[in-house]
């Protein structure tokens, strides 16, 4: 590949002979020179998925693994189309992931193909009953808000919290919170991407659900607090509703933010920000900070940060993948500012060189 | 604010190992990682910094009316100048590496300001007290200054520098480098044939690339310290 080259992916079109699998047609085409594309941003394996096998997908006639959330956009995706397809930028698969130097150099193009997109889709997982639930919410929600009938929004909060699945409020904070987690593991820095409106053209999919941006602004009304701020019942909190909560005030900074303040962008600012509010799993306060910078160091070293080098599993020890961290911003910043958060010995800890993101204590 | 990410952010302005970038090697396994830089010094004595809140509790152990440096730390240094010295005290003493109590860009005004407080500018001569073996650095400005800090000690290295430490971690025969791409020094411990981190520290005169000149003039060499 040249440099300044990028790859861009097509779906082929269905044959007669085959109607199931999927070919794609990959292509180098100047970063400078691009036909109308998509890019995905696809989020950090789940859980659940984390632990299934890896499919297989065939790219001009040469198998390619994947990981199976990305499968399952593809599958979703194709059967989504109606007319032709724009080609599309998906990062596993448009840079070759054991070329190190070409790892290198594509990272460093990646603020231009993000600005350049006709579309970004954000692939939030397969869908299910909490993302169902919550998609209808959102769309119901904010078609009123567009209305200026909170009134009216908070007569179907009342509604929903009077059903039989939502009785007592409890499992509408676990609905929420569980997609609220979807979101804020996109990869590629979607939170800062809604917030800052970047894109004027963002889509969300949940499976065969999909969501617009403005859609998506209802996620802030619908919060327990500011139901009950504008007279709405009082939803009690569940256990999951801890996470939920740090997430929502999370993206209520990342949009109220804008470019402003350049803290937002910043990977140190969001790990300090989830630190010790994860108390569930302290990776999570990695893969969430993640989600949320632009950039993972100063922000006077303008650099994209490449997660190339981090561990992102949730079978590994937190003390590998807080290492790998350290690793991975040394890596993309060639500085040591990450060095200097390392004073504290705690429990997950025992390299000195290694910051605990997980305690509650200073 | 986390007081950390503040650290790492407030170290902008300050850059020890100038525009170097980081010459760093991780393990295969993570548990240890090679970084390159320059030995400075190793921490020969420390000394608490007067605090106020201390001496409200018990004023005959932590008194607040005094605040003396031997003058043996002076011995070492390249320039025996007490004034020199004094405003080196002085600005280790006020430099704040918390964006949030004080606006970095009005931190030189400070320690201009500062130094103003401790010369007198009819005479010139230094304001602080003392004997034949200590040097008083308690004035007014200095004590007001201190009023609301959180305890800190004050320490120095065998070649004279001074820094200062507001975690109280950092021990004597602790070493003091300029690492490759690291905005200020830090304080390593040796424990057998590797080190551990300890801290950031300030230490003034090799915040602003001094560690490299010293390099370029062949004073100092480069050395690679595994850190597990």
């Amino acid at each position: 590949m040249k440099e300044g080259e990028v790859r861009l992916l097509d779906l082929l079109p269905l044959s007669d002979e085959n109607q199931t699998a999927i070919y794609y047609h990959l292509y180098h085409v100047s970063i400078d020179d691009l036909p109308p594309y998509e890019a995905l941003s696809y989020s950090w394996e789940m859980e659940t998925l984390g632990h299934l096998p890896h499919p297989t997908i065939y790219i001009d006639g040469q198998s390619l693994q994947i990981m199976p959330n990305l499968q399952a956009f593809l599958l979703q995706h194709r059967q989504d189309q109606d007319s032709p397809c724009r080609p599309i930028w998906i990062d596993a698969i448009c840079i070759n992931q054991n070329d190190f130097a070409e790892r290198h150099q594509q990272v460093g193009l990646m603020s231009k193909l993000y600005i350049r997109l006709s579309r970004l889709i954000v692939w939030l997982g397969p869908e299910d009953e909490d993302s169902k639930f919550v998609v209808e919410t959102l769309k119901l929600a904010a078609s009123n808000l567009t209305k200026g009938r909170s009134d009216i929004l908070l007569l179907e909060v009342n509604k929903l919290l009077a059903s039989k699945k939502y009785a007592g409020g409890g499992n509408y904070t676990v609905s929420f919170t569980a997609f609220l987690m979807r979101f804020c593991f996109s990869r590629s820095w979607v939170v800062q991407e809604y917030g800052l409106r970047a894109n004027r053209d963002m889509v969300f999919k949940c499976g065969k659900l999909k969501l617009r941006s403005d859609e998506m602004d209802a996620l802030d009304a619908l919060s327990p607090q500011r139901i009950s701020s504008i007279g709405g019942p009082d939803i009690p909190a569940s256990k999951e509703y801890s996470r939920g909560r740090v997430i929502w005030s999370a993206l209520r900074i990342a949009r109220a933010s804008g470019l402003e303040n350049r803290n937002y962008n910043n990977l140190l600012y969001w790990l300090s920000f989830f630190r010790g509010k994860f108390a569930t799993d302290p990776r999570i306060n990695v893969y969430a900070a993640l989600g949320l910078a632009q950039r993972g160091g100063l922000s006077t070293h303008s650099w994209t940060y490449d997660p190339s080098s981090l561990i992102i599993d949730y079978n590994a020890s937190v003390q590998d993948v807080y290492s790998s961290l350290v690793k991975s911003i040394v890596k993309s910043t060639k500085r040591l500012n990450v060095l200097l958060a390392c004073s504290e010995r705690l429990c997950h800890i025992s390299r000195s060189s290694v910051r605990d993101w997980s305690d509650l204590t200073l | 604010m986390d007081y950390l990410y503040g650290l790492a952010l407030a170290c902008e302005p300050f850059h020890s190992s100038g525009s170097e970038e980081a010459r760093v090697t991780f393990a295969d396994d993570l548990s240890s990682v090679t970084i390159r830089g320059v030995r400075w010094g190793i921490v020969r004595d420390t000394l608490d910094v007067p605090d106020s809140s201390l001496a409200e509790e018990d004023p005959a152990v932590h008194p607040f009316d005094h605040f003396l440096i031997p003058r043996t730390w002076l011995d070492e240094r390249a320039s025996p100048w007490e004034g020199e010295f004094v405003q080196s005290l002085w600005q280790t003493c006020m430099i704040h590496m918390e964006p949030w109590k004080d606006d970095l860009l009005s931190l030189y005004d400070i320690v201009g300001l500062g130094f103003n407080e401790i010369t007198d500018s009819y005479t010139n001569r230094l304001r602080v007290g003392g004997s034949d073996s200590h040097l008083n650095l308690f004035i007014e400005k200095f004590k007001n200054k201190m009023a609301s800090r959180r305890s800190e000690v004050l320490f120095m290295t065998d070649n004279g520098f001074i820094d200062k430490d507001s975690s109280q971690k950092v021990r004597n025969g602790d070493i003091i480098c300029v690492l490759l791409g690291c905005p200020v020094p830090v304080a390593l411990r040796q424990v057998g044939a590797h080190y551990e981190f300890i801290r950031a520290v300030y230490l003034d005169g090799v915040i602003f690339g001094e560690a490299l000149e010293a390099l370029k003039r062949g004073e100092v060499e480069l050395e690679d310290f595994e850190l597990h």
